[in-house]
């Protein structure tokens, strides 16, 4: 159960009313992941949702790597929902059961595809060393360019704070749904 | 050094100069630390900012607890750059410097400021654990309220990927700054 009560359009403020109508009508389709808890500091989840709608669907990499680096995060995190959600958009976008799965067990996923190494490669290194050494960084720029590197740590940067938020407040994964992660 | 290219205002394009010449006419009056970076991307900068502008100077939670979470947060991830910063702005805003002083050392810090010292167990416990327990988690929600608890994650995320954004990118501190952090 998650921590925070859902709000309904009967409990929201009107601010509240017109920033969950805001992101239920845009690309998102609906109140899912964080936004039901972020939308208790409304001012937050507009802010949040308008960085993160970029960071989901608008950002230079394509979907299949942004996805990617989505998982590592949430793998990081061992966020259930994140990984729940977007393990599904990843396999949508191209990537392969096999590395998804080895992501899921913390094992070395094996690429064939040589900008799916690069985006793993540097995300793993950050969060193992809250750095990226030169190697990974001047391969990711000279690959996606400087704008492409920064859209890479604004998703992952994004994604942990939906992690922490579907963490923190304990959102709940859909009834039946056994969590994928192990902690 | 920086690993970014330099970026002269005559090499902006016009994205980039608006953007400019909106954050400089706001509170923060100046682009510089991760939003040179971000820069390189404009619609993150963009949207990035304005989620930052509201978790440092609009957020429910006071100063003194709002820069502890950030301070935290950048212990959590080693960013040099987002500890020098902050814990200037923390100091005055009533984190006293012995606290500072021991979360630098990675000591757990005397705080005698019953809201300081809760949100201090709240975030070492998320970044521990990637979890926060229902003890934690109620107490925080009891004293500060739902809203407040949500801010707090929304700055611990939000701090998380400006860190990221000046590990990766090695924004400099100022010429003879020594790094305050030890890994």
């Amino acid at each position: 159960m998650p921590r925070l009560k859902p709000l309904t359009p009967e409990t929201m403020s009107a601010e509240q009313r017109r920033i969950a109508d805001e992101i239920a009508g845009g690309p998102r389709g609906g109140l899912r992941g964080p936004f039901p808890a972020l939308l208790y500091s409304p001012e937050l989840a507009d802010r949040a949702q308008k960085l993160g709608e970029y960071c989901r669907f608008n950002t230079s990499l394509p979907a299949k790597l942004s996805e990617l680096a989505i998982l590592v995060t949430a793998r990081h995190w061992a966020a259930q929902y994140e990984w729940y959600a977007h393990a599904r958009i990843a396999r949508e976008r191209g990537l392969g059961d096999g590395i998804i799965e080895a992501i899921r067990t913390r094992q070395a996923p094996t690429f064939d595809d040589p900008d799916e190494e690069l985006v793993y490669r540097f995300a793993t290194e950050y969060y193992a060393t809250n750095r990226v050494a030169d190697a990974n960084y001047q391969a990711v720029v000279e690959r996606f360019g400087e704008a492409g590197a920064v859209d890479l740590v604004g998703v992952m940067g994004y994604y942990g704070l939906v992690a922490m938020t579907l963490n923190v407040f304990e959102m709940s994964l859909p009834a039946g749904e056994p969590e994928p992660l192990d902690l | 050094m920086t690993r970014l290219a330099p970026l002269p205002p005559e090499a902006m394009n016009e994205a980039q100069r608006r953007i400019v010449a909106e954050i400089t006419a706001g509170p923060r009056g100046g682009v510089y630390g991760p939003l040179l970076a971000w820069l390189r991307s404009p619609e993150l900068c963009d949207r990035g900012q304005r989620l930052g502008e509201f978790c440092r100077y609009n957020s429910s939670l006071p100063p003194k607890l709002s820069e502890l979470v950030i301070l935290v947060t950048a212990r959590h991830w080693r960013a040099q750059f987002e500890w020098y910063a902050h814990a200037p702005i923390a100091l005055e805003a009533g984190l006293p410097a012995a606290a500072i002083e021991a979360i630098r050392n990675r000591e757990t810090p005397k705080l005698d400021d019953p809201d300081q010292a809760l949100v201090y167990r709240f975030a070492s416990e998320y970044y521990a654990t990637h979890r926060v327990g229902d003890a934690l988690y109620a107490a925080a929600v009891e004293r500060l309220g739902e809203r407040a608890v949500v801010d707090l994650v929304g700055i611990m995320g939000y701090y998380g990927l400006i860190a990221m954004t000046l590990n990766v990118f090695e924004i400099p501190l100022p010429e003879g700054e020594p790094e305050p952090l030890a890994p």
